[in-house]
């Protein structure tokens, strides 16, 4: 009887333990117990030092940012090789100040906002680059960012070749593998760009520009 | 202490103080911490882990404002370096010494009261010079020396030296009358606390001198707080002019700040490098730079790991910055 009653207990508290660890697993989505030092939060006779801090629904989220000017002037030239030039002349420092560059004498912060003149001025940088890049790479015997064919050949949009360079392009400028779907994202806006598939410049152009002013690319 | 009379608009927008008394919210589910501070505790599992090299491309730019080199993804790819590594070698980088300077040189904005002949960047290069030379952080407050243009170091012998808080720009930048407005802008700088300026109505007329709000029922609140009363802490600047000179002949007046008594600024600085207050605005600091915001209070759990491990580097900012980068937390998003 004291055998029976004792596993009995016994299985009521294991059944209570599984059930307090299945809610505290499952509660908030929260992986484990809060560990705040409490003695770092003190502030002066006793006062809770976050008392100004602001509130978040998600911890640690929203550290998404626009790229500073400096930022996106270097990851254009890793993405693409190349400078944003128009006449032989460097477009960047011309276009600082548009670009929400600080100076240090009349703006002491990068502006990071995506404001519409922003993002008007970043397309045009993206169409002016990326002719750039297929003008220098079509024909040419070496090639550095259209790796897998010629950008000024024609092309056949369903074709391994094609999707190779996709994937290449993509990896170049997010960092990342192409799911299918952005594979077939980048098939899709090449056929829009030229249908029979003869405007080779035309089309990788365009996929160049989506890349390089999208806001994958321009965050970080 | 300046003693020439006010503006209306200067009584009124100056007088009173009010904090803002922001209750702590009752923190149920959102408040709970889930320890995504250091490297070996995960973020919330509603953030994804990005990979390997795109925290590279992110801990690059942020540290450096260059995307990764190709040699260091490369790296990263073939399994021949880490991202503690690569951190490691961010910090010592020349790119680094100018990212770093220029958040330094944020917080010190020239302001309608200084001059063409003020040294603007002076407390920027002074905070930088403690940074890339791994020195104690709170030395940003209590340094006997000054920094040059060229990075030299020079001890200050003709005057109390108290960091950033007896440079020129320092004492100069922000005054106010009886320098209250000087000490509104230490307490939110160095100590995170924000008080707010309260206008007074047009036909309200009352003393705001220092005894005249501290017998005010409606001012001594703020103005005479034990813990962060601004008059009480103005008296730690009491001996300079508007101009940032010491009065000469002056004696530094009894002060408080956060409980804590002593005279003039370098007291001032010890007191303030002392606290926990101090130490949180130095990790909201570094925070903001790398995460784009400021920390939140669901982050205490971060937050006191983050200062935990910043107190055992011995205050080294750039110990902390590394803590931050490698987080988990950073590399999720």
């Amino acid at each position: 009887m004291f055998s029976l009653i004792h596993k009995t207990v016994r299985a009521r508290s294991a059944a209570l333990i599984a059930a307090g660890l299945v809610l505290t697993l499952t509660s908030c989505n929260d992986p484990g117990p809060a560990e705040v030092n409490s003695a770092e939060m003190a502030g002066a006779g006793g006062r809770d030092i976050s008392e100004y801090w602001q509130s978040i629904d998600v911890p640690l989220s929203q550290n998404t940012r626009m790229l500073s000017f400096e930022m996106l002037r270097s990851e254009v030239s890793r993405a693409t090789g190349r400078s944003w030039v128009v006449g032989d002349v460097d477009q960047w420092d011309l276009h600082r100040g548009a670009l929400g560059g600080a100076d240090y004498v009349t703006t002491f912060a990068d502006d990071l906002t995506p404001s519409q003149q922003r993002i008007v001025l970043i397309r045009k940088l993206a169409f002016q680059v990326c002719g750039d890049v297929v003008a220098a790479e079509a024909g040419a015997a070496t090639r550095t960012v259209f790796t897998e064919l010629d950008p000024g050949a024609a092309f056949d949009a369903g074709g391994d070749q094609v999707a190779a360079q996709i994937q290449a392009l993509f990896r170049r400028f997010f960092i990342d593998d192409a799911a299918t779907a952005d594979v077939a994202e980048g098939v899709e806006l090449l056929r829009a760009l030229s249908p029979a598939g003869d405007d080779g410049k035309t089309a990788w152009r365009g996929l160049c520009v989506s890349y390089l002013a999208s806001m994958r690319f321009l965050t970080y | 202490m300046s003693t020439e009379p006010m503006t209306r608009t200067a009584r009124t927008s100056l007088a009173n103080l009010a904090i803002i008394a922001a209750l702590a919210p009752t923190l149920a589910c959102t408040g709970q911490i889930d320890g995504g501070g250091s490297v070996d505790t995960p973020p919330p599992s509603s953030l994804e882990r990005m990979s390997d090299l795109l925290c590279l491309r992110k801990m690059a730019l942020d540290l450096t404002h260059r995307a990764p080199a190709p040699e260091a993804m490369a790296r990263v790819e073939r399994g021949e370096a880490t991202l503690d590594q690569l951190a490691d070698e961010l910090l010592v980088s020349p790119e680094f010494k100018q990212v770093s300077f220029d958040w330094m040189r944020q917080e010190f904005t020239p302001t309608n009261l200084t001059t063409a002949e003020t040294d603007v960047e002076e407390p920027a290069r002074l905070m930088h010079h403690v940074l890339l030379e791994d020195r104690d952080w709170r030395e940003v407050l209590t340094a006997t020396y000054t920094v040059d243009k060229d990075g030299v170091e020079h001890e200050i012998t003709d005057r109390p030296a108290a960091g950033i808080l007896s440079t020129r720009y320092g004492l100069q930048s922000t005054v106010g009358s009886f320098r209250r407005n000087w000490a509104g802008r230490f307490e939110r700088q160095f100590a995170g606390i924000t008080l707010v300026a309260v206008t007074l109505p047009l036909d309200q007329m009352i003393d705001v001198s220092p005894d005249g709000l501290a017998g005010n029922a409606a001012c001594a609140g703020c103005h005479v707080h034990p813990t962060y009363g601004i008059d009480s802490l103005a008296r730690f600047a009491q001996c300079y002019d508007d101009h940032g000179d010491r009065i000469a002949d002056c004696t530094d007046p009894d002060a408080s700040f956060l409980l804590q008594t002593g005279r003039g600024l370098p007291d001032l600085g010890r007191i303030a490098a002392s606290t926990n207050e101090f130490k949180s605005q130095a990790i909201n600091f570094f925070f903001k730079r790398l995460f784009g915001r400021e920390l939140a209070r669901e982050e205490a759990a971060y937050y006191s790991d983050a200062a935990g491990l910043f107190a055992a580097s011995g205050y080294q900012a750039r110990a902390l910055i590394k803590h931050f980068v490698t987080s988990e937390a950073y590399c999720s998003r």
